[in-house]
């Protein structure tokens, strides 16, 4: 078979993209300069095949060394910075293939047995080629744009390809093939794409619907650097019953993380406390503050045995007969031992809690390539030398003015730091995007902060009579420690529930009534009703109703609803009253916005909208409206109210969800 | 000897040896290497947040695409035809020619020829019967796993391996000959298939094939180790019925056949008009007028790996034979299907006993008890005996040859064993070191009546 010919320069030009790709400059000048030098002098080392052989074993080690040191830093996604550095333990055998006398490593070199034989089966190999596309594979995991990266390569590949060009076709001809190939590929990159975007949301479609987990406390995978469109579930994952009003939405924490990396939130310490439960019972002490507490009653459905706890914050008192084992993390997540299936567990909290615990050294750790870019966004927003209170409230504020909530993602990332790009360029992102870049920015500000995963409960299910937390409640925010305590740090737009309400899917009804069925079926079998054969006979009939009765609750007129004009601030009540007069009120688990916009003409969205916006921020956001917006709020609602309600008939309003 | 894989490993074997087969068919190296890259960079493109290899993706699926397509379309007019030697030797590499005519109306260049024998992958009993044939690995994943030994049984199924040659340019309605060599790996019949044309694309990556039916065999006869060569004595008077019939003078030389020319022949004795005819040098082969015989039993009973160093010892014997002194050569193989008739010689009758021992079988039942009753030992002027068993009837039989024989001969391939070998003739051929062991094997010359083996 024909040798492989090399152009010359090729084996340089592959080592400097490498290099200029993944930051090696260093190492890749070096073995540019030394393979190329090798053709130009006529010096040589007399090396043995016993050489050889010691050198590829002094590389498998180093290589070993890499993979050991990158897999206990990034975990699984340690594989792409071993990639990254796979050349230089290439690069010693190289040279010393350009600068032996043989000009080619015996085999023996990489075959054990070969040694053991002393003799190669085959002839000795040229490692040139293999280092060069080696370069051009590990390039890919460095920060080059992806346009960039697909013009070295194909230009590299192209050089390779013409040295080796068959003579017996026409120079013409052959740049005609190359010219159509560079066509295709561009084709097949924009097809690729399409085809990963499918398939990550069918994965993701997947992993949310029958994968669903709580949350692991030592780590978090985020979908930061997701592509395309997040699709979360609208699986029902908590219930929550409270005999009295809740003030929502309520925040259920399940853990919190300190050390970011690769897009996955982690914890170096893993350590478990085991708590004892009061004697002869099924309760926990949490904390033993005392203050006004409430009670919740959460229902959730796990798959494993152990796994963490959704508890609001504050919590005091844990109770559950099915509950084997609670232990309690470092960082305050409640991790519990419980048969498989429904758990059902009670939990007392403080109405006025507050979150304990002393920073750590590793709330301020900083990612050191997000360090620099951080650093500049800082200094943007003018938090530098300013106290922490006011710090966060400027970084709220940035946020505020410059950020918006979104499901979608562009199709690459240039920096390969998809945080980044969300911090610099789109500014726009889910949750995950606003926790991680709050917490990151809060440490740089030299303010200890966590990233910390619950939900947000804000619906109630009159099927279920209690509300709900779906898959897409899922949230993430930022806690930071200011002045002695945490505090909660939540930059996410206070929209973005209504944003997951409006893209949920039409069947979500059905899912959500057989969600009900097989609760009561768990229900029925742990027999904390009566049962009776009667009962199972009238499921069928029950069914029934239930389907009509479903479908007319967008009908029916609202009953008693938590939101009661006294709780709102005046701008609103102004529109509740209104409302009010023409006898309509909101029903029960109504939320603002829902109730606004059902009763309100189509072409005022947009206004309610923005007015309920700044309704949420004034209530739920941790600092209070500005002046100026205070006023923006009250001239809209003016507005809003001067338009006669003659001009815009109602009609039939479409079900706009929330 | 570590028991070999279970069935299943060489169903794996067999696809992973198809897969190779494709590959070094239809790849070049460089299609190769970028046939890895592109596996590497489909790996690692899974998450396209982490690189950018998708872009390699897409730009080495484009290449190959355009490869593909150039390398479809490939109808050369080629013929082939190959000479072959008469037969070759086991280990021993031999060249031939290949002739390769282009019939079609343009120049077929940048061409590489493969000439395959046939290919055929062996049966599970098949591969655990070959494994003592073959070298084991020497580190445990060969032991275990046994890959290697694998592709080295399917060498030695096929015959051997025949390297891959680039063809100079053949014009059109042109003829281009190449020399290929082959070293056969082991005995018996070694068939061609046909001739493979590879031709790469202009990118360099894929052959276009194309595959001319040749099929054609050939004999490989056994390994041969070097031996001192073995005299044949001459009985001179001691047969005066022979003599008598033949009319022949003690000591005088008759015209027994033509052979081939054989470095050192006396050029007295050419035949230059039959060589003229022949076009290759013929000499007058002489033997003594009194009757020279030379006959070799072997003993087929034998498992397979000694039995095929009894065949090579034979065939060393055979070789070593002086073949100038013998009249006639005969092969007696006690197998089930035994014949009492001695296998008749003829001009070159050396030949037509290598071909013989080249597709012998070995036997898995003992005969030799009752056949050796049959056969008649007379008096011959030589007589080896081969086998890879002793017992008492062998041992009878040994001695017997040795009576009726001038020059008498027992080879045993076996470890020697500890007990008395009463017999002189007797040798003991170390199997491990066969080759050293047949170097020391003479018949004795200075002894009309027995010969004195050293063994």
């Amino acid at each position: 078979m024909a040798e492989l010919r090399i152009p010359h320069g090729w084996s340089a030009a592959t080592f400097c993209f490498w290099g200029a790709a993944t930051g090696h400059w260093f190492a890749a000048a070096i073995a540019a300069i030394l393979v190329e030098i090798s053709g130009l002098i006529g010096w040589r080392w007399e090396l043995s095949a016993r050489h050889f052989e010691r050198l590829a074993d002094l590389t498998s080690l180093g290589f070993a060394g890499l993979s050991v040191y990158q897999f206990s830093e990034h975990g699984l996604f340690g594989i792409y910075a071993i990639l990254g550095a796979f050349p230089l333990c290439l690069i010693p055998l190289l040279i010393a293939q350009c600068f032996s006398t043989q000009g080619r490593i015996p085999l023996s070199a990489f075959i054990m047995a070969a040694r053991r034989a002393g003799r190669s089966p085959r002839a000795p190999v040229d490692l040139r080629p293999t280092c060069g596309t080696t370069c051009l594979l590990a390039a890919a995991t460095g920060t080059l744009p992806a346009p960039w990266y697909g013009l070295g390569v194909a230009l590299t590949l192209a050089a390779l390809l013409l040295a080796n060009r068959v003579h017996r076709y026409a120079f013409p001809y052959f740049g005609l093939l190359l010219c159509l190939a560079s066509m295709l590929a561009l084709i097949n990159y924009r097809g690729l794409i399409s085809a990963q975007y499918q398939l990550s949301d069918l994965m993701q479609a997947l992993i949310t619907e029958i994968g669903w987990q709580p949350a692991n406390p030592d780590s978090s995978f985020t979908a930061i650097g997701m592509l395309g469109r997040l699709k979360l579930s609208d699986r029902i994952v908590l219930r929550v019953e409270t005999p009295r009003n809740l003030p929502l939405p309520l925040r259920l924490t399940e853990a919190r993380y300190q050390r970011y990396q690769f897009g996955v939130w982690r914890n170096k310490s893993k350590s478990l406390t085991t708590l004892d439960p009061i004697t002869s019972s099924t309760r926990w002490v949490l904390d033993s503050t005392t203050g006004l507490q409430r009670k919740l009653i959460i229902t959730a459905e796990r798959r494993q045995e152990l796994g963490t706890l959704s508890l609001p914050t504050g919590a005091t008192l844990l109770a559950g007969k099915e509950l084997i084992e609670v232990q309690r993390h470092s960082l305050g997540a409640i991790v519990a031992e419980a048969r498989p299936g429904f758990l059902r567990y009670t939990v007392d909290y403080l109405s006025s809690p507050k979150i304990t615990g002393s920073p750590l050294p590793e709330d301020l750790d900083i990612p050191d390539e997000y360090r620099p870019t951080l650093q500049q966004m800082v200094a943007e927003f003018g938090a530098n030398g300013q106290p922490a209170a006011i710090a966060v409230k400027r970084l709220e504020q940035f946020f505020t003015a410059n950020f918006r909530y979104s499901l979608v993602q562009p199709g690459f990332y240039p920096s390969r730091m998809p945080l980044l790009t969300f911090l610099r360029e789109t500014r726009h992102g889910h949750c995950e995007y606003f926790a991680s870049a709050t917490t990151l920015l809060l440490r740089t500000l030299g303010v200890p902060a966590r990233y910390v995963v619950g939900f947000m409960v804000d619906e109630y299910s009159p099927l279920e009579d209690a509300f709900v937390a779906r898959a897409r409640h899922a949230h993430a925010w930022s806690e930071a420690y200011i002045d002695g305590e945490w505090r909660v740090v939540d930059t996410t737009p206070s929209l973005w529930l209504d944003e997951e309400a409006a893209r949920a899917s039409d069947w979500h009804q059905l899912a959500d009534l057989w969600s009900w069925l097989r609760w009561q079926v768990e229900q029925l079998r742990r027999a904390e009703f009566e049962t009776s054969p009667w009962l199972l006979a009238s499921l069928p009939p029950l069914i029934v109703w239930l389907i009509w009765r479903l479908r007319g609750l967008s009908r029916r007129a609202p009953g008693s609803s938590a939101l009661t004009s006294a709780a709102l601030p005046l701008e609103l009540k102004r529109l509740f009253e209104h409302l009010a007069k023409q006898g309509l009120r909101p029903a029960r688990g109504d939320t603002t916005l829902k109730f606004l916009l059902n009763h309100w003409p189509v072409i005022e969205t947009q206004r309610l909208r923005h007015v309920v916006a700044l309704h949420y921020q004034s209530r739920f956001g941790s600092s209070e409206l500005s002046a100026s917006s205070s006023e923006e709020l009250d001239a809209e609602v003016s507005a809003l109210l001067s338009e006669q309600w003659d001009k815009h008939p109602k009609g039939a309003r479409p079900n706009q969800g929330e | 000897m570590e028991p070999p894989p279970a069935a299943p490993a060489y169903t794996a074997f067999q696809r992973v040896s198809r897969w190779s087969r494709w590959s070094d068919e239809r790849l070049t190296r460089l299609g190769r290497l970028s046939l890895v890259l592109f596996i590497g960079a489909c790996i690692f493109t899974t998450d396209p947040s982490r690189t950018s290899a998708n872009a390699l993706v897409a730009i080495l699926s484009a290449i190959f695409l355009i490869a593909f397509l150039a390398s479809v379309h490939w109808r050369p007019r080629l013929r082939v035809h190959r000479e072959l030697p008469v037969h070759a030797s086991v280990g021993i590499p031999f060249a031939y020619r290949l002739h390769i005519s282009n019939d079609g109306t343009s120049t077929e260049a940048d061409l590489e020829v493969h000439d395959r024998l046939v290919r055929r992958f062996p049966s599970h009993a098949e591969c655990a019967a070959l494994r003592p044939f073959v070298i084991a690995g020497d580190n445990w994943f060969d032991r275990r796993v046994g890959f290697r030994t694998w592709v080295r049984i399917v060498r030695l199924v096929r015959g051997g391996e025949i390297d891959p040659l680039l063809v100079p340019p053949i014009p059109r309605t042109g003829t281009t000959t190449v020399d290929l060599s082959f070293v056969p790996l082991r005995r018996g019949s070694v068939n061609f298939s046909s001739v493979e044309f590879a031709r790469p694309d202009p990118f360099g990556l894929l052959n276009a094939l194309r595959r001319i039916s040749a099929t054609q065999s050939l004999t490989v006869v056994p390994r041969q180790h070097p031996m001192p060569q073995l005299n044949i004595p001459d009985l001179g008077g001691q047969i005066p019925v022979l003599r008598q019939i033949s009319g022949a003078a003690a000591g005088s030389q008759e015209f027994h056949a033509l052979r081939e020319y054989r470095v050192g022949d006396p050029l007295r004795h050419v035949h230059w008009r039959v060589s003229a005819k022949r076009g290759i040098p013929v000499v007058k082969q002489f033997v003594d007028g009194h009757h020279r015989t030379f006959t070799l039993i072997l003993d087929a009973y034998a498992l397979a790996l000694p039995f095929e160093l009894l065949i090579e010892a034979a065939a060393s014997v055979i070789t070593a034979t002086n073949q100038q002194q013998a009249r006639e050569l005969n092969l007696i193989v006690v197998e089930p299907a035994f014949e009492p008739r001695a296998m008749l010689s003829a001009a070159g009758s050396a030949r037509h006993l290598l071909e013989r021992l080249a597709h012998l079988a070995p036997s898995t039942t003992d005969v030799f008890p009752a056949a050796s009753a049959r056969i008649m030992l007379e008096r011959q002027a030589a007589l080896v005996f081969l086998t890879t068993h002793w017992d008492p009837s062998r041992e009878q039989f040994a001695s017997q040859i040795a009576a009726c024989s001038s020059a008498a001969l027992t080879l045993i391939v076996a470890e020697p064993e500890a007990r008395d070998v009463r017999l002189p003739t007797v040798c003991w051929l170390d199997p491990a070191d066969l080759s050293s062991a047949l170097a020391q094997v003479r018949f004795a010359q200075s002894n009309f009546h027995r010969a004195r083996a050293h063994g």
